[in-house]
């Protein structure tokens, strides 16, 4: 298609977005180039990767990695999780403890820190570099209050340079408990037929509250006797408020960002945060986007439990985690059907193709630090999202 | 219950038992959720274990709910803004294999396996798994205390789990 040339054009100066954005394959092609090999991207919490030799397996951006502590210099690294013989990926566990990883295939063996350490029958090769042939390490890893992302860019801007405004709510976020916080809970997992920016506006999208969610409102309501402020709060609370935080991060507030909350029985974040481009904090979860095709995404989330709080205190954050998300939860899976399902149902319409993301762009009022400040229910956050799309997709601006 | 030196139930224990399955199955299936949840004891468990981590209070779980949170279930279910299951999943329960483990508590600890075929939005999937029954003999029949299901896929990325199983 001629917008393809330049995908900035398929953002509109008044907010309307192209549907192509949400379904082309080749738009999925150049963000896996564009978006998600550059910028730093979250990989792993600290916690889950703690001795030397731990590991866990997942996805940086598009890119199956494997998130390991050096058995000997307990260092962090992120290796591509694939065998540079034959292509075989080489860790199949979520997560586990080794000093080294072996190929099923040929028995290629790799120290956990990337070497090559050893190839079989090595007499069948003549003038192989082995030490050319680690596992391929991406070139940046950097820790910020204990979340870890790596970059598949030599160079460019500092992990705290990129994250800006976002830090502090990062720190809140690691401070929850009185010592700190852990993913050891595990993650749900979630999979729907859809683009992966869908589950990434609905996470601060506050206009569909009412509506997506108004079966869980009725919950709420036979729980604790009364209309649930919820919707009042959304509408009327101006201590509740969107913030583009720039570089393509947002968060929504609940009041002050140390000790508000949503009092909707959702998780105990004061906030809901979006990093660009695809981890968000919602509820009492981390969410990790994981983009795995134009109309395919799977999302994990992972209970952030409370260090220094009883295990029957981290059992009650699960269970009000589980009422409302998960596969089986009252309220994650209405935004799944219709927020992500329907939508690509939808979009499947074209005469039209346009999306409208223009609410409250004329009320966003400029904050500190080169941040805007919305409504709560305004669509501050997805601009903040696509400014960032539109500046790394490439065009003009 | 009647059980033989081998810890065997009886015949007719077993029928009952399976019975009592059935007819649970049969409502889940035709979606008369409050006559299901009257089956469940004050004081019941419904549990979803994801993966095979035992432990609900240090993992993650699909599910783990009280009456409280199954009556919600079935309140929002009933709600008619439901999403997720506008329109319903229809759903089919087979239960198999049925046998009484033994007693806890003087409860019957029952344990059967499940294939569950479900159609909705013109998809059809099948879950399959271990089922854990505590039931609660009441004089001709039975309730639950507890009721786990160990999905054979419970730790694969899921959609939609919010009908009820």
């Amino acid at each position: 298609m001629t917008l393809m040339s330049d995908p900035a054009a398929l953002i509109t100066n008044d907010w309307r977005i192209h549907g192509s954005v949400y379904t082309d394959p080749e738009i999925f092609a150049l963000e896996k180039d564009r978006l998600f090999h550059g910028p730093w991207l979250y990989v792993a919490h600290e916690s889950e990767v703690r001795e030397p030799g731990d590991y866990k397996t997942t996805y940086a951006g598009t890119q199956p990695v494997i998130v390991a502590r050096g058995a000997d210099d307990g260092e962090l690294r992120v290796l591509l999780n694939r065998c540079r013989h034959r292509g075989s990926m080489v860790c199949q566990d979520e997560s586990g403890n080794a000093n080294y990883f072996r190929c099923p295939y040929h028995g290629w063996t790799y120290r956990n820190s990337g070497e090559l350490r050893g190839i079989t029958y090595d007499d069948g090769y003549a003038g192989l570099e082995r030490e050319q042939l680690g596992l391929v390490r991406m070139p940046r890893v950097q820790s910020f209050a204990g979340f870890v992302f790596a970059s598949f860019a030599e160079d460019g801007p500092s992990l705290e340079d990129y994250l800006g405004n976002a830090k502090p709510y990062l720190e809140i976020v690691s401070q929850q408990g009185p010592g700190g916080i852990r993913l050891s809970a595990g993650s749900h997992r979630l999979t729907y037929k859809g683009n992966w920016k869908l589950q990434v506006e609905n996470t601060i999208d506050n206009y569909h509250f009412g509506f997506v969610h108004r079966s869980f409102l009725e919950v709420l309501a036979d729980r604790i006797g009364e209309v649930p402020p919820i919707v009042k709060n959304i509408l009327q609370n101006p201590e509740w408020r969107t913030i583009d935080l720039g570089n393509g991060h947002s968060v929504h507030e609940f009041g002050d960002p140390h000790t508000g909350n949503n009092q909707g029985q959702l998780g105990d974040l004061p906030f809901n945060l979006i990093v660009f481009p695809n981890l968000c904090f919602v509820g009492a979860q981390l969410r990790h986007i994981l983009p795995r095709a134009a109309d395919r995404t799977e999302v994990r989330l992972y209970p952030i439990l409370h260090e220094g709080e009883s295990d029957e205190d981290n059992a009650a954050i699960l269970r009000v985690h589980e009422g409302f998300y998960g596969p089986a939860g009252m309220g994650g899976v209405d935004d799944i059907e219709v927020a992500f399902d329907r939508v690509h149902a939808g979009m499947e319409a074209t005469e039209q193709d346009w999306l409208i993301m223009s609410r409250g762009a004329h009320r966003e009022q400029p904050g500190e630090d080169g941040t805007l400040i919305g409504h709560a229910a305004d669509e501050v956050p997805q601009r903040a999202f696509y400014r960032q799309w539109r500046k790394l997709m490439g065009g003009a601006q | 219950m009647s059980a033989t030196d081998t810890g065997v139930a009886s015949e007719s224990a077993v029928r009952a038992v399976e019975e009592f399955l059935y007819h649970e199955a049969d409502l889940l299936d035709s979606r008369r959720y409050e006559e299901w949840l009257a089956l469940y004891t004050d004081d019941a468990i419904y549990w979803i274990p994801q993966g095979d981590e035992p432990d609900h209070v240090h993992h993650v779980s699909i599910a783990y709910d009280d009456h409280r949170r199954l009556h919600e279930r079935v309140l929002r279910l009933a709600s008619g803004f439901a999403f997720s299951q506008d329109p319903p999943s229809r759903t089919c329960h087979v239960v198999g294999n049925v046998r009484v483990a033994g007693e806890i508590d003087g409860d019957l600890d029952v344990r059967s396996n499940l294939v569950l075929a479900e159609m909705r939005r013109g998809v059809q999937s099948v879950y399959a798994g271990q089922v854990t029954h505590q039931l609660v003999p009441t004089g001709g029949s039975f309730m639950v205390r507890r009721k786990t299901i160990r999905l054979i896929n419970s730790d694969i990325p899921l959609s939609n789990l919010t009908f009820l199983i």
